[in-house]
């Protein structure tokens, strides 16, 4: 056995039939493929090639936490089920999960160990086989995660905590929800790099909607500045089920965010909001595709982006209304705030329409401060670097504003004044 | 207070807008500018609040006996001079109240006193609201975000009254304002009056200056003041308007 055989032979689930045959093909099909490079349609503005030619090892030492540098991620004031991750591993020791009636959630190990029957039925169903490499890299060394079936009612929030430390291990997190028929799911997953280090992490999130279901989906990466994270999202909604995600970046030197959104049946809603922030030489990409296949479906996109020092943006916005799909609503916005002029962007909104009786608006912005905005503040006594501040803040914090969970907001709105401000100065403005 | 001196300004790299403005402002003083729509009256306001964008290419401005050209606008406003906008700005996500506060706190830290606490200037800010009879949810909104035009303008008179100018220059506060609004608002502006502060009024009404009356009247034209007088050159055009303007400007040129 090779190496690479070897570490697979110890891969969560080695022994259900199932999933070694899941791993095994989608293992064939990378070798087949590999990553994708800037000749591919989708990856022409983001060259993966600093992230796929480093070795970053599947496997690092056990790392022990100390809990003043946990502490502010932990979200201890949230009323949630709690399970953290260390370099991609379920660590049971600062989670936090009780029973609950209508819900089970367990670590993605345990349960592709288990050979658990709902995730059998459904894992890899979605994530489309024929995408990029990271799909079949993620597949084929899955590693940990989240596995979670609602059946009935409201449960409380599921938090999941995926903490990096040290250098070099590469992560596969695979995540699945499924929330059944009337049911109603919040689930907040946070990335977060504790320290500086050169990691790289590889994110598969599966889920199903099935009829009238709710899924709430808040996604903070804030990887490493050093970190290359690919984080790729296969929604399945069926009829009048709704999915609200909100989706806030500023780590990682380079990030490749993901979603994909079938409306599979009538009546269903999706409502994609987000933020992403970049510094210094970050690249930062989001990716969205949505399907609208049959009629009566709403879609609404909305992300925000400020670009800062040598920071790049990408953001690419498909939405594809199928012939089937007449009384599509389709929205889209994407607007972008550059704070220095070697900042770029790269905005483009694809609207595909295959129906006659459709409503659908796009648009997509990229602009600098509004020079009478600072001047109007300057005059009223604002020092010029708090007025940046300021307004740079308040054009982030419209999208922190629409998060729908109050501590979520109060920790987002730290991590925000953190990252966009010099110090201090503005906190008393909030 | 204020001597402006020949002042040229030009839009940069465009057209001359102020064409040689002379004007001395002295403290106690009120003083009105009137002149038809795209004079320059609000290029001189904005120029003398520190506004980029503007080319001077040529003459003075002293403020306090300092050279006023070469300051940040925080500086000016620091140093007591206060710019009411002609179109106050929107700006999300700042609470009005925050911006009240650290605009004072600013001033006070600039003149080495100690910093307002929020209790102390809660008090401050509720009496100066009353006096201008504004309703105290303007406080924790948006600055002027859905304010209604005289909500703005009232917004601008409050801030005033909080920061105490030395020198303010209000560009057209009257306008937009119902009657009831433009008493209190010109009541706010005589509360500021006293004999170490000045006044600059820009505005196109005489109802205003009824209320506030002014020292000196200057009537810009074509960027120049092409008349000055008393407080009766408003009254005459009230009646006559700006026609006979053309005239004297053609007879000059
Ligand atoms: N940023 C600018 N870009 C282009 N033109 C400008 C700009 N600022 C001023 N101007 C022009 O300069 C002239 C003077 O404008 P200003 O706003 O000072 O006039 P005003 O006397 O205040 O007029 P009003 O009574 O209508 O408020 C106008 O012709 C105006 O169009
Ligand atoms: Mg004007």
């Amino acid at each position: 056995m090779n190496e690479l055989e070897q570490h697979m032979a110890q891969l969560a689930g080695a022994k259900v039939p199932a999933i070694e045959r899941l791993r095994k093909e989608a293992l064939v099909r990378f070798n087949d493929k590999g990553y994708p490079d800037l000749r591919d349609e989708d990856w022409k503005y983001t060259n993966v090639n600093p992230m796929v030619s480093k070795d970053f090892n599947l496997k690092v030492e056990e790392v022990s936490l100390k809990q003043e540098q946990l502490q502010a991620h932990l979200l201890t004031d949230l009323d949630a089920h709690r399970l953290v991750f260390v370099n991609g591993v379920f660590t049971p020791d600062l989670s936090q999960v009780s029973n609950a009636s209508g819900l089970t959630l367990m670590s993605m190990a345990q349960a592709l160990n288990e050979g658990n029957e709902v995730l059998l039925a459904h894992l890899g169903q979605y994530a489309d086989q024929q995408a990029a490499g990271f799909v079949n890299a993620n597949t084929a060394w899955m590693e940990d995660g989240i596995f979670v079936h609602v059946t009935e009612g409201q449960t409380k929030s599921i938090y999941a905590l995926f903490l990096h430390v040290g250098e070099g291990k590469a992560s596969y997190p695979r995540n699945l929800i499924v929330v059944e028929n009337n049911s109603e799911c919040t689930l907040i997953e946070n990335h977060v790099g504790l320290d500086a280090g050169s990691y790289a992490s590889t994110g598969i999130m599966e889920a199903v909607l099935e009829p009238n279901s709710v899924l709430r989906h808040f996604v903070v990466q804030q990887h490493s500045p050093k970190a290359y994270s690919v984080a790729d999202h296969f929604i399945q909604q069926e009829a009048h089920s709704q999915y609200y995600t909100y989706n806030f970046q500023w780590g990682s030197r380079l990030a490749r965010q993901d979603i994909n959104v079938n409306l599979a049946g009538q009546g269903a809603h999706c409502s994609l909001d987000g933020l992403y922030m970049g510094r210094e030489r970050q690249h930062l990409d989001t990716h969205s595709r949505i399907d609208h296949m049959v009629s009566h479906c709403t879609s609404h996109e909305d992300y925000k982006g400020i670009l800062d020092d040598r920071s790049r943006a990408v953001f690419n916005g498909k939405v594809f209304v199928h012939p089937d799909a007449q009384k599509t609503d389709a929205n889209q916005q994407n607007k972008n705030l550059l704070l220095s002029k070697q900042a770029e962007v790269d905005t483009k909104p694809q609207l595909e329409i295959y129906a006659d009786d459709v409503k659908c608006a796009h648009g997509a912005t990229v602009g600098q401060l509004d020079e009478t905005s600072l001047f109007y503040l300057q005059s009223r006594g604002i020092d010029l670097t708090t007025a940046k501040d300021l307004l740079t803040f308040g054009f982030a914090h419209d999208v922190v504003n629409r998060v729908p969970c109050e501590e979520l907001r109060t920790y987002l709105e730290k991590m925000l004044m953190e990252q966009l401000t010099h110090g201090d100065n503005i906190r008393e403005f909030l | 207070m204020l001597e402006i001196k020949n002042l040229h300004v030009g839009l940069e790299g465009e057209k001359e807008i102020l064409k040689g403005i002379d004007l001395s402002v002295k403290a106690g003083e009120v003083h009105a500018i009137m002149g038809p729509n795209g004079s320059g009256k609000s290029t001189l306001a904005n120029i003398l609040a520190g506004r980029e964008g503007y080319n001077v290419t040529d003459g003075t401005v002293q403020y306090q006996g300092n050279n006023l050209l070469d300051k940040s606008p925080e500086e000016r406003a620091w140093e007591g001079l206060f710019l009411a906008f002609q179109y106050p700005v929107e700006i999300p996500g700042v609470n009005n109240i925050y911006l009240l506060k650290a605009g004072l706190n600013a001033m006070r830290k600039h003149h080495g006193l100690d910093e307002l606490d929020a209790m102390d200037f809660l008090a401050l800010v509720k009496d100066k609201m009353k006096a201008l009879k504004m309703d105290e949810a303007f406080l924790y909104r948006a600055v002027n975000e859905g304010f209604s035009g005289g909500e703005k303008k009232r917004n601008e008179i409050l801030q005033m009254a909080i920061l105490e100018p030395k020198l303010a220059i209000l560009d057209e506060t009257d306008s937009g304002l119902d009657i009831d609004a433009l008493k209190i608002v010109a009541e706010g502006i005589n509360a500021l009056r006293s004999p170490e502060r000045a006044l600059v009024l820009v505005t196109h009404y005489q109802r205003l200056l009824d209320y506030v009356k002014p020292d000196f009247v200057h009537v810009l034209s074509q960027g120049k003041i092409i008349k000055s007088g008393g407080s009766e050159l408003a009254l005459e055009l009230e009646k006559s308007g700006y026609s006979w303007i053309d005239d004297s400007q053609r007879a000059d040129s």
